[in-house]
Order: structure tokens, then C-alpha cells, then sequence
């Protein structure tokens, strides 16, 4: 039996000039086909603020070309900032969201809600709990081994919940509270300076021995090249 | 301002470590199962079901109590190793059980209602609104915060959820977020959140050279180079060298080898509402652990008293002998 899979393009992870992004966006309305485009700043509550004006008239955008629009929640919520940016996202009842962190579902509850990659499901007993709190899509974490995803894919037709899975591109593999970024610069996260910004693709950390081995954005952490099936 | 009386939980990796600590004046130790339960899983390490329930009895006799960490994430297809985990601990009569994964928090709330459930770091539960959603959705007690605070924002979340507060006091210090890092499964193949360790000894390797440069791998990836004179450290992704386009000389681009020592935070932390203080190192040796307990135990004690207790000792017991205070300490630590 075959299913036909829609194709989704997840958020952008780096820290791209706002103009930047949001001409990024509209070409992907009009040039790709994709079924939904996640937008929203997952990594870092200091860059959120820059993309905010332009949400308006990207999902306006994307809408327009029959493609879908998510906003995705910030993976890790802690200060003020943080805390207030996933509030007011989640208070709006005209946008669909991807919660990222259980803050999100804090506010989501009884909502209807996607569930992002950075939210540990792992097993059927969570994507339950979680599709009777609201949940209808579940992207699951790029490390589930396959013989999991089989159960949380039996699971989830019970649950009438669909399920994600990342195909393509760096996998992110690891969140903290420290800026990486700041820090390869001697800075820290408070006067960071958005240092980010300069490396679009992130900043490439090698081995002593030379081998590429990691890609700092902020604080998050990713795969530095592409598995090879797809390199 | 009033202090409560605080907890000190301490590591008990084996039933020795268990009457070790609880001897040195633990007033409750957590442990794990010795399967993929816990995020301890090493070899030689934890509890078999036998031993636990025996562990339970030696703690309750001295007045101690015993948390259970059942706080890993069971892929799909497989919880039923967890199932046991919770009901064997129920049946143990442990006092709390540490849950990180949404599903077994379910569970364990679902058919043991009266069972007191306590948060792991591993849920990473780092603002009010999501620990609010563990206590909302499973009558969480307590919650154990990830290492990447500040005490005045633990006092802030203090002051906003209905729960208490654990908070790591010494010991190995994680530089990401618990739960939240494959670091090690893309290294080795190993995951963090199912099979439950970080950085597995057997992935481990140390290279000498002809001049006894020393570089310590794991996986296939090279984590440190050390010179004859240096100390080699264990290979942990977060506490290794590495080089960057536009810095001449590799720079540590995580965190350098240290531990976490927050005996000049005590006071604050305690006054911050921290009504648990926990001692990490599961894996340590018993003479670790008593020295560690034995230490906090006067410490916490002279504190309570008014007094300002000595404690450079602890600072022999460190990785590498440095220390930080970590999160803990400001914002600058960030």
C-alpha cells in the first residue's frame, strides 16, 4: 500500500538578515512546490525579534500559493524574552503552531497544535498523551531508529495523528544554554553582537586531526555536512 | 530570610555507594535499574531488582530516602522494559520516581496515582510554564532544573510554580541540554536518551605518539591532543578541543574540563527556595561519595546553623581540580 507523502520545508535554523529570509520565502512561494513551509525562530530568542514585521506578508505569500504555513516555536524557552515570545505566538488563534518545547504546550492545551522535532517523542505512549492534549502532526527525532518509527506509525493511524520525518539536510543534534557562537568569538550570549549573522551556513568546527566534525549556530549544534546518501 | 531545611540527594551507583552515602549523612539517594531504564547505564553499575529492594530497606531503616531515576526515553515498540521499571519501584516502595519522557510520566501517574513522581534534568523543563505542564499533567512534586540557570532566575521560577525545586550542587557539569543532545549517537552510534550514556568508555581511545603526545578519541573523531606534561582528560564531546576558521590555536568550543562546585551559592540557593541539593556522579567511586556527602553534609548543617562552614576540601575532588560555578553563577557564564 502506498501513501502519498506531502513534502514540508522546516525552519530556517541561522540567522539571516530579515530581508534576506523573508525574499528567501517568497521565492520559495513562487518557485517550489512544497504542501508546508514552518516559519518561526526555533534557535535563539535575541534574533526573533527581526523576522516578527515580516511573518505578515510571508505567510500572506506562501498562503497565496496554496502552500501551508506553521510557525514553529523556540526549541529551548527560558528567560522573559523567551518565555513572552512563545506566549504570544501561541495566543494567536488565526495561526497554526509547532510547539517546540513543553512551555508551548503549556499554552496549547485542548488547541489544535503540530509538535516539533525538537520535542522528545519517542514512543507511543507520549504520542498518545500528546494527540488527546491536541496535537495532529508529530514530527518525530531524526535519531528514532526505524523499527520505532514502524510502532509510532501504527500508532499515530489509531490516533488520527500524521506523522514527519526529516529527509534532507543537516540534522540538528544537540541545544544548549551557551552561545557557541559568542563564545568562538569571546563574547557571551548577553553582548553576542549578533556574531551569528556572519556565518549564514553556520561556523564549521574541525578535529585537531583536521576532519570536519560539527557546525555551531548559537547554541545549537548540527551534523556539519550531509549524511552520505545524500552528500 | 527563613531557610527551609534542604535535601541532600546523593549519587548511588551501587548497593555499596547506596550505605556509603546514606552512612555519610545523605538525607535521600537516587539510583537506577541496571538496564537502559536509567540514564546511568554503565557497566557495573546500578541496581538488579533484588539489590534495589534491599537498597530501600538499608535507606528507609536510616531514615533515608530513595529516588528512583527511571529517566530515559523507551523508543517506540519497547516501553515495556520502563512498565516493569515503574511497577517494580512502586512495589519497592521507593519514595519518589525520576521520570524525563512525557509517556512514562503517563504511565506512571496513570496506574500509581499515589506515587510521588519527581522530574528529571532530563526532561529539560528550563521555564515555569513547562514544568507547570509536568505538574499539570502528572501531579509532578518536584522538579530536578537543568544546569543552565542563574539562582535569581530559579527564584523567579520558584516564586511561579506549585512544585519543588532540585538543583545540582557539584559534580560533572553537561553542557547541553539535558535530554536534548545526540552528540554522542552521532558519534557512536549509541544514544543518549534510549541506550542512556554519554560519551560509552567502549568508544573511547587513547593514541601516544613517538613524542608522547597523547590524543584521546571517541569514535573515529579526535576530541583532545595533550602534551607529555599535560593532564589527559576523558573524552567528552562538550569538554574537548577543536579549531575554527578564524582563531589561530584550537580553543575549547564547549566548555573546558571542569566540575561543578557551588558551595559559595549555597546559602543563595536555599534562599532561592532550592529545597533539594544534588550531588552528581553515580559512576564515582564509594571513597568519592563519602568524601563528597560527608562534606555537604556539614556544609548544609553549619549553613542551617548560621555559621559559614570551611569546604576548600572539595575542590581535590573536581575534574582536572577546576571548578565553576556554571549558569549558576550569571548570565556571563552563557
Amino acid at each position: 500500500m502506498s501513501y502519498s507523502s506531502k513534502l514540508t520545508i522546516g525552519p530556517i535554523l541561522f540567522h539571516w538578515p530579515a530581508e534576506q529570509k523573508r525574499d528567501f520565502y517568497f521565492r520559495i512561494a513562487d518557485e517550489v512546490q512544497v504542501d508546508t513551509v514552518y516559519i518561526g525562530e526555533v534557535i535563539c530568542g535575541k534574533r526573533a525579534p527581526y523576522f516578527e514585521q515580516h511573518y505578515e506578508e510571508v505567510a500572506e505569500r506562501l498562503s497565496a500559493a496554496g502552500i501551508d504555513v506553521v510557525y514553529s516555536t523556540l526549541s529551548e524557552v527560558m528567560i522573559r524574552n523567551d518565555r513572552q515570545i512563545v506566549a504570544k505566538m501561541c495566543a494567536d488563534e488565526s495561526i497554526e503552531i509547532e510547539a517546540n518545547d513543553a512551555s508551548a504546550l503549556q499554552h496549547l492545551v485542548g488547541k489544535k497544535h503540530s509538535i516539533g522535532p525538537f520535542l522528545n517523542v519517542y514512543n507511543e505512549w507520549t504520542m498518545s498523551h500528546l494527540a488527546h492534549n491536541g496535537a495532529t502532526h508529530i514530527t518525530l527525532p531524526p535519531e528514532l531508529p526505524g523499527e520505532a518509527m514502524d510502532t509510532l506509525g501504527d500508532k499515530s493511524k489509531e490516533l488520527g495523528v500524521t506523522l514527519e520525518v526529516q529527509v534532507y539536510g543537516r540534522i540538528p543534534l544537540a541545544l544548549s544554554a551557551r552561545c557557541y557562537h559568542a563564545r568562538a568569538h569571546d563574547r557571551v550570549k548577553d553582548n553576542c553582537q549578533f556574531v551569528c549573522e556572519e556565518d549564514p551556513d553556520g561556523l564549521n568546527l574541525s578535529t585537531l586531526a583536521g576532519e570536519p566534525f560539527l557546525t555551531v549556530n548559537g547554541h545549537s549544534d548540527l551534523i556539519p555536512y550531509l549524511p552520505e546518501p545524500y552528500a | 530570610m527563613s531557610m527551609i531545611q534542604p535535601e541532600l540527594v546523593c549519587p548511588a551507583g551501587t548497593p555499596a555507594s547506596l550505605r556509603t552515602a546514606v552512612d555519610a549523612g545523605a538525607d535521600a539517594v537516587y539510583c537506577g535499574f541496571q538496564n537502559a531504564t536509567n540514564a546511568r547505564n554503565f557497566s557495573g553499575l546500578n541496581f538488579t531488582t533484588t539489590e534495589m529492594r534491599g537498597g530501600v530497606d538499608y535507606a528507609h531503616d536510616k531514615g533515608a530516602k530513595v529516588l528512583l531515576a527511571i529517566n530515559t526515553f523507551p523508543p517506540g515498540g519497547k516501553t515495556d522494559l520502563w512498565k516493569i521499571a515503574v511497577d517494580d519501584g512502586v512495589r519497592f516502595g521507593v519514595d519518589a520516581l525520576i521520570v524525563a519522557d512525557i509517556g512514562v510520566a503517563e504511565y506512571a501517574s496513570h496506574n500509581h496515582p499515589d506515587q510521588r513522581l519527581h522530574l528529571s534534568v532530563q526532561a529539560g523543563a528550563s521555564s515555569a510554564e513547562a514544568i507547570q505542564y509536568y505538574c499539570d499533567s502528572f501531579n509532578i512534586k518536584r522538579v530536578v532544573l537543568p544546569r543552565i540557570l542563574t539562582v535569581k532566575e530559579i527564584k523567579a521560577i520558584h516564586d511561579e510554580i506549585p512544585c519543588e525545586i532540585e538543583a545540582f550542587i557539584f559534580g560533572n557539569i553537561g553542557m547541553m541540554a539535558e535530554g536534548r543532545c545526540s552528540l554522542t549517537n552521532y558519534i557512536t552510534g549509541v544514544s543518549t536518551n534510549m541506550d542512556d550514556i554519554c560519551s560509552p568508555a567502549s568508544h573511547v581511545k587513547y593514541e601516544e605518539d613517538k613524542a608522547r603526545n597523547l590524543t584521546t578519541k571517541l569514535g573515529d573523531f579526535t576530541v583532545d591532543c595533550f602534551n607529555c606534561g599535560e593532564n589527559a582528560g576523558y573524552p567528552t564531546v562538550c569538554k574537548g578541543r577543536y579549531l575554527v576558521d578564524h582563531r589561530e590555536e584550537p580553543y575549547y568550543a564547549f566548555e573546558e574540563p571542569v566540575s561543578l562546585n557551588l558551595t559559595s551559592l549555597l546559602p543563595d540557593l536555599m534562599q532561592a527556595g532550592v529545597t533539594a541539593l544534588k550531588i552528581e556522579g553515580r559512576q564515582r567511586s564509594r571513597a568519592y561519595v563519602r568524601a563528597v556527602v560527608s562534606a555537604f553534609r556539614k556544609a548544609v548543617d553549619g549553613y542551617m546553623a548560621g555559621e559559614n562552614p570551611e569546604l576548600s576540601g572539595l575542590l581535590a575532588l573536581t575534574e582536572g581540580h577546576r571548578e565553576t560555578s556554571g549558569a549558576f553563577g550569571g548570565k556571563r557564564w552563557r
